[in-house]
Protein backbone atom coordinates (compact mmCIF):
# COMPACT_ATOMS: atom_id res chain seq x y z
CA UNK A 1 0.00 0.00 0.00
CA UNK A 2 1.46 3.29 -1.08
CA UNK A 3 1.12 6.23 1.24
CA UNK A 4 2.05 9.86 1.08
CA UNK A 5 2.20 12.11 4.10
CA UNK A 6 2.25 15.84 3.69
CA UNK A 7 2.73 18.44 6.42
CA UNK A 8 2.84 22.14 5.60
CA UNK A 9 3.14 24.92 8.14
CA UNK A 10 3.98 28.59 8.22
CA UNK A 11 2.86 31.89 6.79
CA UNK A 12 2.82 32.78 3.15
CA UNK A 13 1.11 35.61 1.25
CA UNK A 14 -1.02 36.63 4.25
CA UNK A 15 -2.27 33.08 4.83
CA UNK A 16 -1.38 30.95 7.79
CA UNK A 17 -0.92 27.39 6.60
CA UNK A 18 -1.68 24.32 8.64
CA UNK A 19 -2.01 21.38 6.30
CA UNK A 20 -1.54 17.80 7.40
CA UNK A 21 -2.83 14.96 5.30
CA UNK A 22 -2.17 11.34 4.54
CA UNK A 23 -2.96 10.51 0.93
CA UNK A 24 -3.96 6.94 0.17
CA UNK A 25 -3.63 5.37 -3.24
CA UNK A 26 -6.95 6.71 -4.48
CA UNK A 27 -7.89 9.96 -6.13
CA UNK A 28 -8.14 12.95 -3.82
CA UNK A 29 -9.62 16.32 -4.70
CA UNK A 30 -8.46 19.52 -3.07
CA UNK A 31 -11.30 22.03 -2.98
CA UNK A 32 -11.34 25.61 -1.88
CA UNK A 33 -12.22 29.15 -2.80
CA UNK A 34 -9.91 31.27 -4.91
CA UNK A 35 -7.12 32.44 -2.62
CA UNK A 36 -7.55 29.61 -0.15
CA UNK A 37 -3.97 28.50 -0.79
CA UNK A 38 -4.49 25.52 -3.09
CA UNK A 39 -1.73 26.39 -5.53
CA UNK A 40 0.63 27.19 -2.66
CA UNK A 41 0.01 23.68 -1.34
CA UNK A 42 0.94 22.32 -4.79
CA UNK A 43 4.10 24.46 -4.86
CA UNK A 44 5.04 23.29 -1.37
CA UNK A 45 4.56 19.60 -2.12
CA UNK A 46 6.54 19.87 -5.34
CA UNK A 47 9.29 21.83 -3.56
CA UNK A 48 9.05 25.21 -5.25
CA UNK A 49 7.81 27.09 -2.21
CA UNK A 50 10.73 27.51 0.18
CA UNK A 51 9.07 29.93 2.56
CA UNK A 52 6.71 27.43 4.10
CA UNK A 53 7.95 24.58 6.23
CA UNK A 54 6.97 21.36 4.57
CA UNK A 55 7.66 17.71 5.07
CA UNK A 56 6.62 15.37 2.29
CA UNK A 57 6.97 11.66 2.89
CA UNK A 58 6.49 9.55 -0.21
CA UNK A 59 6.61 5.86 0.62
CA UNK A 60 9.31 6.54 3.21
CA UNK A 61 11.24 8.97 1.03
CA UNK A 62 11.29 12.16 3.09
CA UNK A 63 11.62 15.65 1.60
CA UNK A 64 12.05 18.40 4.17
CA UNK A 65 11.91 22.01 3.03
CA UNK A 66 14.61 22.87 5.59
CA UNK A 67 17.05 20.33 4.23
CA UNK A 68 18.30 21.48 0.83
CA UNK A 69 17.74 18.86 -1.81
CA UNK A 70 17.32 18.83 -5.53
CA UNK A 71 13.73 19.64 -6.37
CA UNK A 72 14.02 17.97 -9.76
CA UNK A 73 14.57 14.59 -8.11
CA UNK A 74 11.30 14.59 -6.17
CA UNK A 75 9.21 11.69 -7.45
CA UNK A 76 6.20 13.93 -8.01
CA UNK A 77 4.72 14.98 -11.32
CA UNK A 78 2.74 18.17 -11.42
CA UNK A 79 0.41 19.46 -14.08
CA UNK A 80 0.43 23.20 -13.48
CA UNK A 81 -2.71 25.18 -14.03
CA UNK A 82 -1.39 27.24 -16.94
CA UNK A 83 -0.12 25.12 -19.77
CA UNK A 84 3.63 25.41 -19.79
CA UNK A 85 4.66 23.61 -22.95
CA UNK A 86 8.16 24.14 -24.31
CA UNK A 87 7.58 26.48 -27.27
CA UNK A 88 10.46 25.35 -29.48
CA UNK A 89 9.59 21.68 -29.24
CA UNK A 90 6.67 20.01 -30.96
CA UNK A 91 4.13 17.95 -29.06
CA UNK A 92 6.05 14.73 -29.48
CA UNK A 93 9.32 16.32 -28.35
CA UNK A 94 7.57 17.89 -25.37
CA UNK A 95 6.34 14.49 -24.24
CA UNK A 96 9.68 12.80 -24.93
CA UNK A 97 11.45 15.53 -22.97
CA UNK A 98 9.39 14.71 -19.87
CA UNK A 99 9.91 11.02 -20.43
CA UNK A 100 13.68 11.40 -20.79
CA UNK A 101 14.30 13.93 -18.03
CA UNK A 102 12.25 12.13 -15.40
CA UNK A 103 14.40 9.03 -15.69
CA UNK A 104 16.66 10.41 -12.97
CA UNK A 105 13.80 10.44 -10.47
CA UNK A 106 13.91 7.55 -8.06
CA UNK A 107 10.45 6.04 -7.93
CA UNK A 108 8.84 2.84 -6.80
CA UNK A 109 6.09 3.09 -9.36
CA UNK A 110 6.02 1.57 -12.77
CA UNK A 111 6.30 3.96 -15.69
CA UNK A 112 2.99 4.55 -17.37
CA UNK A 113 2.36 3.41 -20.90
CA UNK A 114 2.76 6.71 -22.76
CA UNK A 115 1.72 5.24 -26.12
CA UNK A 116 -1.58 4.24 -24.55
CA UNK A 117 -2.04 7.69 -22.97
CA UNK A 118 -1.35 9.40 -26.31
CA UNK A 119 -3.87 7.09 -27.94
CA UNK A 120 -6.56 7.61 -25.31
CA UNK A 121 -6.23 11.37 -25.23
CA UNK A 122 -6.36 11.60 -29.01
CA UNK A 123 -3.09 13.50 -29.23
CA UNK A 124 -1.70 11.36 -32.03
CA UNK A 125 -3.08 13.57 -34.79
CA UNK A 126 -1.15 16.64 -33.65
CA UNK A 127 2.07 15.06 -32.41
CA UNK A 128 4.10 17.04 -34.93
CA UNK A 129 2.50 20.41 -34.24
CA UNK A 130 4.12 23.12 -32.15
CA UNK A 131 2.41 24.53 -29.03
CA UNK A 132 1.46 27.80 -30.72
CA UNK A 133 -0.46 25.86 -33.37
CA UNK A 134 -2.70 24.18 -30.79
CA UNK A 135 -6.02 25.25 -29.30
CA UNK A 136 -6.36 25.76 -25.55
CA UNK A 137 -7.99 22.37 -25.09
CA UNK A 138 -5.35 20.58 -27.16
CA UNK A 139 -2.60 22.24 -25.15
CA UNK A 140 -4.23 21.06 -21.97
CA UNK A 141 -4.40 17.48 -23.27
CA UNK A 142 -0.72 17.60 -24.20
CA UNK A 143 0.12 19.09 -20.82
CA UNK A 144 -1.76 16.26 -19.13
CA UNK A 145 -0.05 13.65 -21.30
CA UNK A 146 3.34 15.17 -20.54
CA UNK A 147 2.58 15.18 -16.81
CA UNK A 148 1.59 11.52 -16.93
CA UNK A 149 4.79 10.74 -18.85
CA UNK A 150 6.85 11.95 -15.89
CA UNK A 151 8.04 9.01 -13.85
CA UNK A 152 6.59 9.58 -10.39
CA UNK A 153 4.99 8.23 -7.24
CA UNK A 154 2.48 11.05 -6.86
CA UNK A 155 0.53 12.85 -9.56
CA UNK A 156 -0.79 16.36 -8.87
CA UNK A 157 -3.16 17.97 -11.36
CA UNK A 158 -4.07 21.63 -10.91
CA UNK A 159 -7.38 22.30 -12.70
CA UNK A 160 -6.61 19.70 -15.36
CA UNK A 161 -9.83 19.98 -17.32
CA UNK A 162 -10.65 23.68 -17.29
CA UNK A 163 -10.35 24.15 -21.07
CA UNK A 164 -11.80 20.83 -22.18
CA UNK A 165 -15.18 20.10 -23.74
CA UNK A 166 -17.51 17.50 -22.23
CA UNK A 167 -16.33 14.71 -24.50
CA UNK A 168 -12.67 15.26 -23.68
CA UNK A 169 -13.45 15.66 -20.00
CA UNK A 170 -15.07 12.24 -19.97
CA UNK A 171 -12.02 10.75 -21.73
CA UNK A 172 -9.63 12.33 -19.25
CA UNK A 173 -11.70 11.27 -16.26
CA UNK A 174 -11.84 7.65 -17.28
CA UNK A 175 -8.14 7.65 -18.17
CA UNK A 176 -7.22 9.04 -14.75
CA UNK A 177 -9.43 6.50 -13.05
CA UNK A 178 -7.85 3.73 -15.08
CA UNK A 179 -4.29 4.88 -14.35
CA UNK A 180 -5.04 5.26 -10.68
CA UNK A 181 -6.50 1.78 -10.47
CA UNK A 182 -3.88 0.04 -12.57
CA UNK A 183 -0.71 1.64 -11.25
CA UNK A 184 -1.95 2.60 -7.77
CA UNK A 185 -0.28 5.98 -8.03
CA UNK A 186 -2.07 8.44 -5.76
CA UNK A 187 -3.56 11.37 -7.66
CA UNK A 188 -4.36 14.78 -6.23
CA UNK A 189 -6.68 16.92 -8.31
CA UNK A 190 -7.37 20.58 -7.72
CA UNK A 191 -10.74 21.46 -9.09
CA UNK A 192 -13.74 23.72 -8.76
CA UNK A 193 -16.12 21.62 -10.77
CA UNK A 194 -18.63 19.53 -8.83
CA UNK A 195 -19.15 17.25 -11.82
CA UNK A 196 -15.45 16.44 -12.01
CA UNK A 197 -15.21 15.81 -8.28
CA UNK A 198 -18.29 13.65 -8.24
CA UNK A 199 -17.11 11.45 -11.04
CA UNK A 200 -13.61 10.78 -10.00
CA UNK A 201 -12.78 11.47 -6.38
CA UNK A 202 -12.47 8.92 -3.67
CA UNK A 203 -11.54 11.52 -1.09
CA UNK A 204 -12.08 15.23 -0.79
CA UNK A 205 -10.14 17.84 1.17
CA UNK A 206 -11.72 21.22 1.71
CA UNK A 207 -9.23 24.02 2.22
CA UNK A 208 -9.92 27.44 3.63
CA UNK A 209 -7.27 30.07 4.33
CA UNK A 210 -4.49 27.51 4.25
CA UNK A 211 -6.19 25.12 6.64
CA UNK A 212 -8.08 21.89 6.11
CA UNK A 213 -11.63 22.47 7.26
CA UNK A 214 -12.82 18.99 6.51
CA UNK A 215 -11.71 15.92 4.64
CA UNK A 216 -12.95 12.42 4.06
CA UNK A 217 -14.74 10.12 1.69
CA UNK A 218 -16.56 11.84 -1.12
CA UNK A 219 -20.02 10.58 -0.17
CA UNK A 220 -19.66 12.01 3.35
CA UNK A 221 -18.15 15.30 2.28
CA UNK A 222 -21.04 15.90 -0.11
CA UNK A 223 -23.37 16.00 2.87
CA UNK A 224 -21.31 18.42 4.92
CA UNK A 225 -21.99 22.10 5.27
CA UNK A 226 -18.40 23.07 4.33
CA UNK A 227 -19.10 21.61 0.93
CA UNK A 228 -22.32 23.53 0.48
CA UNK A 229 -20.48 26.63 1.66
CA UNK A 230 -18.31 26.36 -1.42
CA UNK A 231 -20.84 25.24 -3.97
CA UNK A 232 -24.01 26.73 -2.56
CA UNK A 233 -27.35 25.13 -1.87
CA UNK A 234 -28.10 24.79 -5.53
CA UNK A 235 -25.47 22.14 -5.93
CA UNK A 236 -26.11 20.26 -2.71
CA UNK A 237 -26.45 16.66 -3.75
CA UNK A 238 -25.49 13.08 -3.00
CA UNK A 239 -23.31 10.59 -4.77
CA UNK A 240 -24.56 7.04 -4.91
CA UNK A 241 -22.53 4.10 -6.06
CA UNK A 242 -24.08 1.03 -7.58
CA UNK A 243 -23.53 -1.95 -9.84
CA UNK A 244 -25.07 -2.38 -13.27
CA UNK A 245 -27.18 -5.52 -13.38
CA UNK A 246 -29.39 -5.17 -16.41
CA UNK A 247 -29.61 -3.29 -19.66
CA UNK A 248 -32.55 -2.76 -21.93
CA UNK A 249 -31.58 -1.45 -25.33
CA UNK A 250 -35.13 -1.12 -26.68
CA UNK A 251 -36.10 1.22 -23.83
CA UNK A 252 -32.57 2.62 -23.73
CA UNK A 253 -32.13 2.25 -19.99
CA UNK A 254 -29.51 0.85 -17.64
CA UNK A 255 -30.62 -0.74 -14.39
CA UNK A 256 -28.34 -0.43 -11.41
CA UNK A 257 -28.45 -1.76 -7.87
CA UNK A 258 -27.68 0.78 -5.15
CA UNK A 259 -27.50 -0.71 -1.63
CA UNK A 260 -30.17 -3.20 -2.55
CA UNK A 261 -32.42 -0.81 -4.44
CA UNK A 262 -33.11 -0.91 -8.14
CA UNK A 263 -32.52 2.36 -9.95
CA UNK A 264 -33.38 3.13 -13.55
CA UNK A 265 -30.78 5.15 -15.34
CA UNK A 266 -31.76 6.65 -18.70
CA UNK A 267 -29.21 5.85 -21.38
CA UNK A 268 -26.64 3.18 -22.07
CA UNK A 269 -23.70 3.10 -19.69
CA UNK A 270 -20.79 0.70 -19.25
CA UNK A 271 -21.19 -3.07 -19.01
CA UNK A 272 -23.18 -5.35 -16.75
CA UNK A 273 -21.32 -6.00 -13.49
CA UNK A 274 -19.40 -2.73 -13.60
CA UNK A 275 -19.56 -0.11 -10.87
CA UNK A 276 -21.19 3.20 -11.60
CA UNK A 277 -21.64 6.47 -9.74
CA UNK A 278 -24.55 8.83 -10.01
CA UNK A 279 -25.22 12.22 -8.53
CA UNK A 280 -28.65 13.36 -7.48
CA UNK A 281 -29.35 16.91 -6.46
CA UNK A 282 -30.91 17.22 -3.01
CA UNK A 283 -33.73 19.42 -4.28
CA UNK A 284 -34.89 16.84 -6.86
CA UNK A 285 -35.93 14.20 -4.33
CA UNK A 286 -39.41 13.71 -2.89
CA UNK A 287 -40.27 11.92 0.34
CA UNK A 288 -43.35 10.15 1.55
CA UNK A 289 -44.34 8.23 4.67
CA UNK A 290 -46.36 5.65 2.80
CA UNK A 291 -46.60 4.73 -0.79
CA UNK A 292 -49.41 3.72 -3.10
CA UNK A 293 -49.05 0.77 -5.39
CA UNK A 294 -48.88 2.60 -8.73
CA UNK A 295 -45.55 4.28 -8.67
CA UNK A 296 -45.31 7.98 -9.35
CA UNK A 297 -41.64 7.78 -10.23
CA UNK A 298 -39.29 5.14 -11.55
CA UNK A 299 -37.08 5.13 -8.53
CA UNK A 300 -38.31 4.36 -5.06
CA UNK A 301 -36.00 3.79 -2.16
CA UNK A 302 -36.62 3.26 1.51
CA UNK A 303 -34.48 4.59 4.28
CA UNK A 304 -33.98 5.85 7.77
CA UNK A 305 -33.93 9.54 8.72
CA UNK A 306 -30.52 10.07 10.30
CA UNK A 307 -30.52 13.79 10.71
CA UNK A 308 -32.77 16.77 10.14
CA UNK A 309 -31.42 20.29 10.09
CA UNK A 310 -33.45 23.36 9.40
CA UNK A 311 -31.76 26.24 7.66
CA UNK A 312 -31.87 29.38 9.75
CA UNK A 313 -32.91 32.00 7.25
CA UNK A 314 -34.68 30.00 4.56
CA UNK A 315 -37.84 27.98 4.12
CA UNK A 316 -35.83 24.78 3.71
CA UNK A 317 -34.66 21.85 5.76
CA UNK A 318 -32.06 19.25 4.95
CA UNK A 319 -32.51 15.60 5.69
CA UNK A 320 -29.86 12.93 5.68
CA UNK A 321 -31.29 9.51 4.92
CA UNK A 322 -29.46 6.22 5.33
CA UNK A 323 -30.37 3.59 2.79
CA UNK A 324 -29.41 -0.09 2.72
CA UNK A 325 -28.47 -2.49 5.50
CA UNK A 326 -25.69 -2.45 8.08
CA UNK A 327 -23.16 -3.99 5.66
CA UNK A 328 -24.04 -2.01 2.56
CA UNK A 329 -25.38 1.45 3.19
CA UNK A 330 -25.16 4.90 1.69
CA UNK A 331 -26.37 8.35 2.59
CA UNK A 332 -28.71 10.57 0.67
CA UNK A 333 -29.19 14.28 1.08
CA UNK A 334 -32.66 15.71 0.60
CA UNK A 335 -33.77 19.33 0.63
CA UNK A 336 -37.43 20.08 1.23
CA UNK A 337 -39.42 22.95 2.66
CA UNK A 338 -40.03 23.14 6.40
CA UNK A 339 -43.70 23.35 5.51
CA UNK A 340 -43.63 19.95 3.81
CA UNK A 341 -41.61 18.45 6.65
CA UNK A 342 -44.20 19.56 9.18
CA UNK A 343 -47.06 18.37 7.00
CA UNK A 344 -45.52 14.92 6.70
CA UNK A 345 -44.58 14.89 10.41
CA UNK A 346 -41.18 13.42 9.67
CA UNK A 347 -38.91 13.00 12.68
CA UNK A 348 -35.43 11.64 13.21
CA UNK A 349 -35.23 7.79 12.97
CA UNK A 350 -38.46 7.61 10.96
CA UNK A 351 -38.63 5.22 8.04
CA UNK A 352 -39.54 7.02 4.87
CA UNK A 353 -39.88 6.45 1.15
CA UNK A 354 -37.64 8.35 -1.20
CA UNK A 355 -38.83 9.08 -4.71
CA UNK A 356 -37.11 10.62 -7.66
CA UNK A 357 -37.50 10.64 -11.40
CA UNK A 358 -34.82 9.21 -13.63
CA UNK A 359 -34.50 12.63 -15.24
CA UNK A 360 -33.04 13.92 -11.96
CA UNK A 361 -29.66 12.34 -12.58
CA UNK A 362 -26.95 14.73 -13.51
CA UNK A 363 -25.97 13.35 -16.89
CA UNK A 364 -22.50 14.77 -16.64
CA UNK A 365 -21.96 13.08 -13.32
CA UNK A 366 -22.59 9.51 -14.36
CA UNK A 367 -19.44 7.46 -14.50
CA UNK B 1 47.59 54.04 -53.50
CA UNK B 2 44.54 52.11 -54.51
CA UNK B 3 41.86 51.12 -52.01
CA UNK B 4 43.06 47.56 -52.25
CA UNK B 5 46.64 48.54 -51.46
CA UNK B 6 45.56 50.58 -48.47
CA UNK B 7 43.46 47.70 -47.12
CA UNK B 8 46.33 45.29 -47.68
CA UNK B 9 48.70 47.61 -45.87
CA UNK B 10 46.22 47.86 -42.98
CA UNK B 11 45.54 44.14 -43.00
CA UNK B 12 47.40 43.49 -39.72
CA UNK B 13 45.20 46.12 -38.03
CA UNK B 14 42.03 44.63 -39.57
CA UNK B 15 42.98 41.11 -38.52
CA UNK B 16 43.98 42.27 -35.05
CA UNK B 17 40.65 44.06 -34.67
CA UNK B 18 38.66 40.99 -35.71
CA UNK B 19 40.79 38.76 -33.48
CA UNK B 20 40.29 41.08 -30.51
CA UNK B 21 36.52 41.19 -31.08
CA UNK B 22 36.14 37.45 -31.43
CA UNK B 23 38.26 36.65 -28.40
CA UNK B 24 36.40 39.28 -26.38
CA UNK B 25 33.05 37.76 -27.39
CA UNK B 26 34.27 34.31 -26.44
CA UNK B 27 35.14 35.50 -22.93
CA UNK B 28 31.94 37.52 -22.73
CA UNK B 29 29.99 34.34 -23.44
CA UNK B 30 31.77 32.66 -20.54
CA UNK B 31 31.59 35.59 -18.12
CA UNK B 32 28.62 37.64 -19.27
CA UNK B 33 26.15 34.76 -19.68
CA UNK B 34 26.21 33.61 -16.04
CA UNK B 35 25.99 37.25 -14.98
CA UNK B 36 22.95 37.79 -17.24
CA UNK B 37 21.36 34.66 -15.74
CA UNK B 38 22.09 35.89 -12.23
CA UNK B 39 20.66 39.35 -12.88
CA UNK B 40 17.61 37.91 -14.63
CA UNK B 41 16.73 35.36 -11.95
CA UNK B 42 17.98 36.70 -8.63
CA UNK B 43 16.48 40.08 -7.94
CA UNK B 44 17.89 41.62 -4.77
CA UNK B 45 19.56 44.85 -3.68
CA UNK B 46 23.05 43.52 -4.16
CA UNK B 47 22.34 42.35 -7.68
CA UNK B 48 20.72 45.66 -8.54
CA UNK B 49 23.95 47.25 -7.38
CA UNK B 50 25.92 44.82 -9.56
CA UNK B 51 23.66 45.67 -12.48
CA UNK B 52 24.51 49.36 -12.14
CA UNK B 53 28.23 48.58 -11.91
CA UNK B 54 28.11 46.46 -15.07
CA UNK B 55 26.27 49.23 -16.89
CA UNK B 56 28.86 51.88 -15.98
CA UNK B 57 30.83 51.48 -19.23
CA UNK B 58 27.72 52.69 -21.06
CA UNK B 59 27.68 56.05 -19.29
CA UNK B 60 31.24 56.80 -18.26
CA UNK B 61 33.67 58.43 -20.67
CA UNK B 62 36.03 55.74 -21.88
CA UNK B 63 38.91 57.77 -20.47
CA UNK B 64 37.70 57.15 -16.92
CA UNK B 65 37.66 53.39 -17.40
CA UNK B 66 40.89 53.53 -19.37
CA UNK B 67 42.58 55.48 -16.61
CA UNK B 68 41.55 53.09 -13.86
CA UNK B 69 42.43 50.07 -15.95
CA UNK B 70 45.92 51.51 -16.43
CA UNK B 71 46.15 52.01 -12.68
CA UNK B 72 45.07 48.41 -12.03
CA UNK B 73 47.34 47.04 -14.73
CA UNK B 74 50.33 48.58 -12.97
CA UNK B 75 52.81 45.84 -12.00
CA UNK B 76 52.63 47.04 -8.37
CA UNK B 77 48.97 46.05 -8.04
CA UNK B 78 47.73 42.54 -7.26
CA UNK B 79 46.33 42.13 -10.77
CA UNK B 80 49.54 43.41 -12.35
CA UNK B 81 51.71 41.17 -10.15
CA UNK B 82 49.53 38.17 -10.84
CA UNK B 83 49.71 38.71 -14.57
CA UNK B 84 53.48 39.10 -14.55
CA UNK B 85 53.71 35.91 -12.52
CA UNK B 86 51.51 34.19 -15.08
CA UNK B 87 53.02 35.44 -18.34
CA UNK B 88 56.21 37.27 -17.48
CA UNK B 89 54.99 40.54 -18.99
CA UNK B 90 52.88 43.42 -17.83
CA UNK B 91 49.27 43.97 -18.89
CA UNK B 92 49.33 47.53 -20.16
CA UNK B 93 50.19 47.97 -23.85
CA UNK B 94 49.77 44.25 -24.62
CA UNK B 95 47.13 42.38 -26.57
CA UNK B 96 46.08 40.53 -23.39
CA UNK B 97 45.55 43.84 -21.63
CA UNK B 98 43.45 44.97 -24.56
CA UNK B 99 41.31 41.83 -24.35
CA UNK B 100 40.75 42.38 -20.63
CA UNK B 101 39.81 46.02 -21.22
CA UNK B 102 37.49 45.07 -24.09
CA UNK B 103 35.72 42.50 -21.93
CA UNK B 104 35.09 45.14 -19.29
CA UNK B 105 33.81 47.89 -21.58
CA UNK B 106 31.71 45.53 -23.71
CA UNK B 107 30.17 43.77 -20.70
CA UNK B 108 26.93 45.80 -20.70
CA UNK B 109 26.55 45.17 -24.42
CA UNK B 110 26.60 41.45 -23.71
CA UNK B 111 24.62 41.37 -20.46
CA UNK B 112 21.71 43.67 -21.22
CA UNK B 113 20.23 42.16 -24.40
CA UNK B 114 20.76 38.68 -23.03
CA UNK B 115 19.30 39.52 -19.62
CA UNK B 116 16.21 41.01 -21.30
CA UNK B 117 15.84 37.94 -23.40
CA UNK B 118 16.25 35.56 -20.44
CA UNK B 119 13.73 37.55 -18.42
CA UNK B 120 11.19 36.89 -21.16
CA UNK B 121 11.47 33.13 -20.65
CA UNK B 122 8.46 32.16 -18.53
CA UNK B 123 9.71 31.21 -15.08
CA UNK B 124 6.73 28.90 -14.75
CA UNK B 125 7.99 26.96 -17.75
CA UNK B 126 11.32 26.51 -16.00
CA UNK B 127 9.45 25.35 -12.90
CA UNK B 128 7.56 22.81 -14.98
CA UNK B 129 10.79 21.55 -16.54
CA UNK B 130 12.40 21.25 -13.11
CA UNK B 131 9.45 19.19 -12.00
CA UNK B 132 9.99 16.94 -15.02
CA UNK B 133 13.47 16.22 -13.70
CA UNK B 134 15.58 18.69 -15.69
CA UNK B 135 18.81 19.71 -14.00
CA UNK B 136 19.97 23.33 -14.07
CA UNK B 137 22.38 22.65 -16.92
CA UNK B 138 19.69 20.88 -18.92
CA UNK B 139 17.39 23.86 -18.41
CA UNK B 140 20.13 26.20 -19.63
CA UNK B 141 21.13 24.21 -22.69
CA UNK B 142 17.76 22.76 -23.70
CA UNK B 143 15.34 25.52 -22.70
CA UNK B 144 17.01 28.91 -22.16
CA UNK B 145 19.63 28.68 -24.91
CA UNK B 146 17.19 27.78 -27.71
CA UNK B 147 14.58 30.23 -26.44
CA UNK B 148 17.13 33.07 -26.20
CA UNK B 149 18.77 32.53 -29.58
CA UNK B 150 17.91 36.08 -30.60
CA UNK B 151 19.21 37.44 -27.33
CA UNK B 152 22.53 35.65 -27.75
CA UNK B 153 22.84 36.80 -31.33
CA UNK B 154 22.06 40.39 -30.39
CA UNK B 155 24.57 40.25 -27.53
CA UNK B 156 27.19 38.76 -29.79
CA UNK B 157 26.76 41.22 -32.62
CA UNK B 158 26.53 44.26 -30.35
CA UNK B 159 29.60 43.27 -28.32
CA UNK B 160 31.49 42.37 -31.47
CA UNK B 161 30.63 45.65 -33.18
CA UNK B 162 31.25 47.68 -30.06
CA UNK B 163 34.70 46.14 -29.57
CA UNK B 164 35.53 46.99 -33.16
CA UNK B 165 34.34 50.56 -32.65
CA UNK B 166 35.92 51.36 -29.27
CA UNK B 167 38.67 53.95 -29.35
CA UNK B 168 39.30 55.77 -26.08
CA UNK B 169 40.04 52.83 -23.82
CA UNK B 170 42.03 51.06 -26.52
CA UNK B 171 44.23 54.10 -26.95
CA UNK B 172 44.81 54.51 -23.23
CA UNK B 173 45.33 50.85 -22.35
CA UNK B 174 46.83 49.49 -25.55
CA UNK B 175 48.61 52.38 -27.16
CA UNK B 176 49.63 51.99 -30.78
CA UNK B 177 51.91 48.99 -31.17
CA UNK B 178 51.83 47.51 -34.63
CA UNK B 179 50.50 43.94 -34.70
CA UNK B 180 49.98 44.05 -30.91
CA UNK B 181 47.53 46.78 -30.06
CA UNK B 182 47.11 48.85 -33.20
CA UNK B 183 43.47 48.15 -34.03
CA UNK B 184 41.43 49.84 -36.80
CA UNK B 185 40.11 52.74 -34.76
CA UNK B 186 43.66 53.59 -33.62
CA UNK B 187 44.91 53.23 -37.14
CA UNK B 188 42.36 55.76 -38.41
CA UNK B 189 43.35 58.20 -35.67
CA UNK B 190 47.01 57.67 -36.49
CA UNK B 191 46.43 58.27 -40.19
CA UNK B 192 44.56 61.50 -39.48
CA UNK B 193 47.37 62.65 -37.18
CA UNK B 194 49.84 62.03 -40.01
CA UNK B 195 47.52 63.80 -42.46
CA UNK B 196 47.16 60.69 -44.65
CA UNK B 197 43.47 61.39 -45.16
CA UNK B 198 43.12 58.92 -48.01
CA UNK B 199 43.97 55.99 -45.74
CA UNK B 200 41.68 57.37 -43.03
CA UNK B 201 38.89 57.63 -45.61
CA UNK B 202 39.23 54.05 -46.79
CA UNK B 203 39.36 52.64 -43.27
CA UNK B 204 36.50 54.80 -42.03
CA UNK B 205 34.35 53.84 -44.97
CA UNK B 206 35.23 50.22 -44.39
CA UNK B 207 34.07 50.53 -40.76
CA UNK B 208 30.88 52.32 -41.76
CA UNK B 209 29.99 49.64 -44.28
CA UNK B 210 30.89 46.86 -41.90
CA UNK B 211 28.89 48.35 -39.02
CA UNK B 212 25.88 49.06 -41.21
CA UNK B 213 25.90 45.48 -42.36
CA UNK B 214 26.16 44.17 -38.81
CA UNK B 215 23.34 46.37 -37.54
CA UNK B 216 21.19 45.50 -40.52
CA UNK B 217 21.64 41.83 -39.71
CA UNK B 218 20.44 42.36 -36.13
CA UNK B 219 17.43 44.41 -37.10
CA UNK B 220 16.59 41.96 -39.79
CA UNK B 221 16.75 39.00 -37.44
CA UNK B 222 14.90 40.72 -34.65
CA UNK B 223 12.25 41.76 -37.12
CA UNK B 224 11.70 45.35 -36.12
CA UNK B 225 12.12 44.44 -32.44
CA UNK B 226 14.31 46.84 -30.51
CA UNK B 227 17.95 45.91 -30.38
CA UNK B 228 17.39 44.72 -26.87
CA UNK B 229 19.06 47.50 -24.93
CA UNK B 230 17.08 48.83 -22.03
CA UNK B 231 15.83 52.33 -22.68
Amino acid sequence: MKSINVEINGNFSSLSFDFKHKFDSGITTLLGHIGSGKSTIVDSISGFNRQLKSIVNINGNVFDSHIPSKINLRPISVMFQDTRLIPHMNVKENILFALKKSKIKKTNSESLDVEHIIQSLGIKEFLNKFPDQLSGGQKQLVNLCRTLAIKSDFIILDEPMSSLDIKNKATVLSLLKEINKKFEIPILIISHSVEEIAQISDNVIILEEGKIVTCGKLSQIFLEKEFTNIFGKFESSSILEGVIFEKNSSLNITKILISGFEIILPGDFKKIGEKIRVRIRARDILISKNINSDSITENQLFGNVEKIKGEDDTAFSELIIKIGNSQDFQFLLIRITKYQLEKLKVKKDDKIYILFKSTSFDRQAII
Amino acid sequence: MTVFEILTAELPAIILTLKLSLITCFFLFLIGTPLALLLAYKKNKFNTFLESIFTLPLVLPSTVIGFYLLVFFNPDTILGKFFILLTGEQLAFTFQGLVLASIIYSLPFWIQPLQNSIEKVDKRLIQACTNMGSSKSSIFFEIILPMCKKGFLTSFILSFAHTIGEFGIVLMVGGNIDGQTRVLSISIYDNVEQLSYQNAHVLSLFLILFSTFVLFVIYFINNKNAIGLKS
